[in-house]
């Protein structure tokens, strides 16, 4: 007699079902009574949702409040139904808005999204607030006249608490530095915190490069790293450094610290590796890894005499767990009304601590980018195309890495009105949310989840 | 060198450190100390065992529509590696550059054979055994889901839901579904 799937063990059916793909498996589970029982099995969703993340490399969409640890059968069963539903809709031809509602926001100049929370971060000089997206909520405020926060300087927590880097600023010179301490454990209630530093006792001037992780917090300051032990008691240091970096983002990872200046419109950016602080207090040198400049190296952008205007974003750094360590984005228009965009993703993973790089992917779009948001992995950018001769619009880059490195466009179909009017976006890779604001604080939230 | 009595009372000299990728024989042969008595494997037939102890220095693999492939390849791998799930990074992206290279390698073996196959590495206990990929047919789908139909097709499922559960599944799988 012929033996046939059903004549499996229920535990090698499972050990089977553990190794497919995520629409295979909902398929599978699918056929028939017998191998729909699996779907029981914490371990079945479990798995599958850890392989999401380590093999596919998908953010999951979670908060870090929220451990897959924790979560109960039907819980993981839910999340892995909307990672995929999300990572399909992404990758569609046309990427539909599933939900659509909006808050008022105050009307600050910047926003950004704390991941996988639902929660949006406004601030501007002097002022910060947090709100609940899923409540339309503020949920918190700091007011400091000097006040200004670094969007970049986010370190999420695995507990749900996110450490935003801060500092107070005083006619471009820094005073003190200032962590800020989300805590959305409790939905119910967000709680804000915030440390300052003693005074600063350098001169600092020019700040850039701003990092923090749940250690130190620091940034790049003509010719000096700066760092501070998150303590009120301690006093910040100042560590000669001798590479001037401009538009640099500094990531700290494992024991030393990656800053990748943006470069010029000219010239290539270089990626510097400084010992971190916190590992080596010694160390007053700057060692370059080896191969400094190779960061840029498929990023040569000719610079033809009649462009006429640019934007050049700082770069965004990521610790490579999903594969990309930097994206760099440009934007050119010349006397033509030519236009040229370059967004570069440098893909990257960690090998016995040091980061092995590999070919960077460029996607060149034939029209200029006024915004940027880049979400969690590095490997989705939110883009507003803003032509000089039509309406402007929303667009989706994805960098994917197989089966070979490429990247794919998508356009946002959002109406043309919204796109219009708004002065900021955001983006919640994690969550499948883009938020746009206008000039008067409205914000709408769309979700792709 | 280990004797080994299958199903069908055939006899095997194995190397040892081939059936010792058998959590079983390996417990077995701890059991006995050293010694010529052959291990009888009453579960295991001649045909499958042949399959199972195949030399290989890497993992081995069983795919699609009965294909069996066998990496004796130059990624020497620890043969009481982990299923995937708990693999570092690491190996699952060599895993996947390795793929083209690992097609040329596959040895095609009915459905039976397979379930056959997938059943002696889990009484044997063999973890290197895993078929990882055994519903996607090589390189092409493997990120696409087959509709639930294609599968029952595959392997004679016959679908025994009624028309209120399908309703019910469609429901559950609708966030999943491709749009």
């Amino acid at each position: 007699m012929s033996l046939t799937i059903l004549q499996l063990p229920q535990d090698v059916l499972l050990e089977l079902a553990k190794h497919l793909n995520v629409g295979d498996l909902l398929s599978f589970l699918s056929t028939c009574r017998a191998i729909r029982e699996l779907r029981l099995e914490r371990s079945l969703w479990l798995e599958t949702l850890i392989r999401i993340r380590e093999v596919e490399l998908q953010p999951l969409p979670l908060s870090t409040a929220e451990t897959l640890d924790t979560l109960s059968r039907d819980e993981l069963q839910k999340v892995v139904h909307r990672a995929h539903g999300l990572k399909n809709n992404w990758e569609s031809e046309k990427p539909r808005i599933i939900g659509m509602h909006s808050l008022s926001v105050t009307s600050q100049s910047e926003i950004f999204c704390i991941p996988g929370a639902h929660i949006v971060v406004t601030h501007g000089w002097g002022s910060m607030s947090c709100w609940d997206i899923l409540t339309s909520q503020r949920v918190g405020d700091l007011e400091f006249p000097e006040l200004i926060v670094h969007a970049e300087a986010l370190s999420m927590e695995m507990n749900g608490k996110s450490l935003i880097g801060a500092c107070f600023q005083l006619h471009g010179l820094i005073k003190n530095l200032v962590v800020i301490c989300v805590d959305f454990r409790d939905r119910a209630h967000i709680s804000m915190s915030y440390v300052v530093s003693p005074a600063a006792k350098d001169t600092l001037q020019f700040p850039s490069g701003f990092f923090i992780d749940p250690q130190i917090m620091g940034f790049l300051a003509d010719s000096k790293l700066v760092t501070w032990r998150l303590d009120a008691d301690a006093a910040i240091q100042t560590t000669p450094y001798h590479g001037v970096l401009t538009g640099a983002q500094c990531l700290p990872i494992g024991r030393s610290i990656y800053a990748l200046s943006r470069g010029s419109a000219r010239s290539e950016g270089k990626l510097q590796v400084i010992p971190h602080p916190a590992t080596d207090r010694q160390s007053t040198v700057i060692s370059v890894s080896p191969s400094p400049c190779e960061i840029y190296e498929s990023i040569k952008v000719p610079y033809p005499a009649h462009w006429r205007t640019w934007t050049l974003w700082d770069p965004y750094v990521f610790a490579p767990q999903y594969g990309i360590f930097a994206v760099i984005c440009r934007s050119f228009s010349s006397v033509q009304d030519e236009e040229l965009a370059f967004i570069h993703f440098r893909p990257a993973r960690m090998v016995h601590g040091e980061l092995e790089f590999s070919q960077s992917c460029v996607y060149r779009h034939g029209e200029a980018i006024s915004d940027v948001a880049v979400g969690v992995s590095g490997t989705y950018v939110l883009l507003r195309i803003n032509p000089a001769n039509a309406t402007p619009y929303l667009g989706l880059v994805h960098f994917n890495a197989t089966p070979v490195p490429h990247t794919t466009f998508r356009r946002l179909e959002v109406e043309d009105t919204l796109v219009f009017s708004c002065v900021q976006i955001a983006f919640d890779e994690q969550q499948g949310l883009v938020l746009l604001v206008d000039n008067v604080g409205e914000m709408t939230v769309l979700s792709y989840a | 060198m280990v004797l080994l009595v299958t199903s069908d009372n055939e006899q095997f000299q194995t190397e040892k450190d081939i059936v010792e990728r058998s959590v079983l024989i390996k417990n077995m042969l701890e059991d006995v100390g050293e010694s010529d008595q052959p291990i009888p494997l009453p579960n295991v037939s001649s045909s499958v065992l042949k399959k199972v102890t195949q030399p290989s220095t890497g993992p081995t693999e069983i795919d699609v529509r009965g294909r069996y492939l066998s990496t004796a390849s130059t990624t020497v791998e620890s043969p009481s590696r982990p299923p995937i799930l708990e693999q570092s990074q690491d190996e699952t992206r060599k895993r996947t550059t390795d793929i083209s290279e690992w097609d040329q390698k596959f040895i095609t073996v009915d459905q039976e054979m397979l379930f056959e196959i997938i059943l002696a590495a889990n009484y044997l206990d063999i973890k290197s055994l895993l078929c990882r990929r055994w519903l996607q047919d090589g390189s092409q789908h493997d990120q696409g889901a087959r509709p639930p139909e294609e599968i029952r097709k595959l392997f004679n499922i016959v679908n025994d839901f009624t028309p209120e559960e399908e309703a019910q599944i469609k429901k559950e799988n609708e966030w999943a579904e491709d749009r």
